[in-house]
């Protein structure tokens, strides 16, 4: 009750509300114009905001986090190219729907479905955390090693095609992660002699980097194409036919709080999953999918945002990110002086309902910015790549900047950036890389931590792995490993069809 | 020839051996910084995660290697026209990277707003923008808003 009160109060407080305002309108714009990301927009964020109150800075990136997610979805329907990755499955229907004339009715579903997806993750946020902390606080240093191993597995499975790209993406960060002065014994490693390493790389200039410059160089080597913009003509909606699908978009919230929740999996898989479902349970569409199927922007887009609340519930209790944003959230909460994990409920009680009180607004502000002015969105969505793109290098410079005051990370930022466009263009995702980044350094000291403690024990192997949580982590962690290595998959893909036949 | 001419130009292989070189190096690097310490102890030694680490990319590498053969058994040449396509916006990349390193240099020579103001009128010629207008109106507001943004209404330093 007491919560709930907490929470109340930061959504009645005006600061609180125009901080979130701000970051939703943010939100609206970036998620909507193709090229640029809600993981950008975050991480440009982390450097504009580390000098603000952390409840601002916090509803600021909430607003963003939610509002982004969803509005993905409008250029992915308006144009054919999703704003955001997790919009792809949205574009398979509407799209199609815009092009019958229909844009505003599928607008229209978009909206309402985003919202009743990030209002489910988010009330599964609330439920699951404490629950969640209370399993997380009987973990050991082993424990924690395990569960960011199993992390980054799970990243490098589900965001490339290749395993080994994936898993090579995730190695390549820990190594950088590893850069600077040791936790455990103070000496610096993997320095070479340079000073300004001496503190580590910087999270801010490596995500700004690797989520931004790429990003503007990736777009640039695909050309900036500029989709012709879908004309939305205003139609009637009945309530009564909007609601239709609630139950159903019920099932794909919980598909997609789950899929969000698995560290790395996010929107993209989620949405993906839900669609697949929603074809299965809808015999008798609307239209057949594919062809403007309300029914498949419901499932791709309650899905997608109902992966912000479950991206979020690894992130506080465990401090494991469940997507690219959740590790760029992080890196918010080191700025502020945060640490998530366990403890971070007890705590930090007042943050968590900073959070959701966040995460609720940033919902309310989805329902009414899409409705009233993602109608009006087409104009921002044609704004030319051409004078788009060389603001965003300047902003991505600033965001580099800011965080230390030194031309060191806009060096760094430069470095990352071309590193993230020469993966994307190789194959390999970025998001196992920024996990890696994250957690590297909880790793190393959870590793070297169990292995000190287990080495004054008799029993070694009992007592690195001999706790019932630690054997179901590494269990997990190795049926990850061994199902994704090529030749198993071929046999086990072979074992399937056979059994069919 | 050709066989290995194809080899060469595949990007798993070519991946492969540059990480499997990266992986060597590490764990070379490793041991000796290791091996390096007054108390050798690898318990608690900053360098046993590298050593761990360096294992693992160096067993992908082969891994990715395998990859790149399985794809050398089903796979075509490049279709001529998606190479030259590539090599465009490869140039059109090469030239933004030269340009923001230059920028990077400038800025602290000229300060915060000429060199932005510089940048962005060089980078929206070249992307293709030709209206003097909007190019010098976009430059001057942006590099301007940024530094009220930042330098006065944040506090941040900007060279």
């Amino acid at each position: 009750m007491d919560q709930i009160i907490g929470v109340l109060k930061w959504m009645i407080q005006p600061e609180f509300i125009l901080f979130t305002f701000i970051g939703s309108l943010a939100g609206l714009f970036v998620g909507s114009i193709p090229g640029l990301s809600v993981t950008m927009a975050t991480a440009l964020l982390v450097s504009v905001t580390y000098s603000w109150q952390t409840s601002h800075a916090l509803a600021t990136i909430m607003g963003v986090y939610v509002v982004g997610v969803y509005s993905g979805a409008l250029s992915a329907i308006l144009i054919n190219i999703p704003g955001a990755p997790s919009s792809v499955v949205t574009t398979l229907d509407g799209y199609p729907l815009a092009k019958k004339g229909e844009s505003f009715r599928a607008l229209k579903y978009a909206t309402f479905y985003s919202f009743v997806g990030s209002l489910f993750g988010l009330l599964m946020l609330w439920i699951a955390a404490k629950p969640v902390t209370n399993l997380a606080l009987k973990f050991t240093p082993m424990d924690y090693f395990l569960l960011a191993l199993f992390g980054l597995a799970t990243v490098g499975s589900l965001t490339t095609k290749s395993f080994s790209k994936g898993l090579i993406s995730a190695v390549l960060g820990l190594i950088l992660s590893m850069v600077g002065i040791d936790s455990v014994v103070g000496t610096p490693r993997l320095t070479f002699g340079m000073q300004e390493l001496n503190s580590g790389i910087s999270i801010v200039p490596a995500l700004v980097g690797l989520f931004g410059f790429s990003e503007v160089l990736f777009v640039i080597s695909n050309g900036a194409a500029d989709g012709e913009v879908a004309k939305i003509v205003k139609s009637v909606v009945k309530t009564k036919e909007l609601l239709k699908h609630f139950f159903a978009s019920l099932y794909y919230c919980i598909i997609g709080t789950f899929v969000g929740a698995l560290p790395g999996a996010g929107g993209p898989v989620a949405a993906f999953l839900a669609y697949s479902e929603a074809r299965r349970i809808n015999k008798n569409p609307s239209v057949p999918f594919g062809e403007g199927a309300v029914e498949g922007i419901v499932a791709s887009e309650s899905a997608n945002n109902a992966c912000i609340g479950g991206a979020l519930i690894p992130m506080l209790t465990l401090a494991i990110p469940g997507d690219a944003v959740t590790a760029i959230i992080l890196s918010v909460f080191y700025v502020h002086g945060l640490r998530p994990g366990p403890m971070f409920l007890m705590d930090s009680p007042d943050i968590f309902e900073i959070i959701l009180a966040g995460g609720f607004l940033g919902c309310i502000f989805l329902l009414l910015l899409g409705t009233l002015v993602a109608p009006r969105v087409s104009k921002i969505i044609s704004v030319p790549k051409n004078l788009l793109l060389p603001v965003v290098t300047v902003l991505c410079v600033i965001g580099a900047f800011a965080g230390n005051n030194r031309m060191f990370d806009v060096a760094l930022m430069f470095i990352f950036g071309i590193i993230g466009y020469f993966m994307r263009r190789r194959g390999y995702a970025v998001a196992p890389m920024t996990l890696a980044l994250v957690l590297g350094n909880m790793m190393d000291s959870n590793f070297r931590r169990a292995i000190s403690l287990a080495s004054s024990e008799s029993n070694k192997i009992a007592a690195l792995f001999g706790r019932p949580i630690t054997l179901v982590l590494l269990l997990f962690t190795i049926v990850t490993l061994l199902m994704n290595i090529p030749a198993i998959k071929r046999i086990l893909s072979k074992a399937k069809k056979e059994n069919k036949a | 020839m050709s066989r290995f001419k194809t080899a060469i130009k595949n990007h798993s292989l070519q991946d492969a051996l540059l990480f499997a070189v990266f992986g060597i190096a590490l764990l070379i690097h490793a041991l000796s910084k290791h091996y390096a310490q007054a108390m050798p102890d690898w318990k608690m030694s900053p360098y046993l995660f590298p050593l761990l680490v360096s294992i693992f990319l160096i067993l992908l590498s082969t891994s990715l290697a395998a990859d790149g053969r399985r794809e050398l058994k089903q796979s075509a040449e490049p279709k001529q026209n998606e190479a030259s396509l590539q090599l465009n916006y490869g140039k059109k990349v090469l030239f933004t990277v030269l340009f923001s390193i230059v920028y990077y240099i400038l800025m602290p020579i000229l300060t915060f707003i000429p060199s932005t103001i510089l940048f962005l009128t060089v980078m929206f010629l070249y992307l293709g923008e030709r209206r003097p207008l909007v190019i010098g109106l976009i430059s001057v507001l942006t590099a301007v808003f940024v530094y009220a943004l930042f330098a006065l209404g944040l506090n941040v330093m900007l060279p």
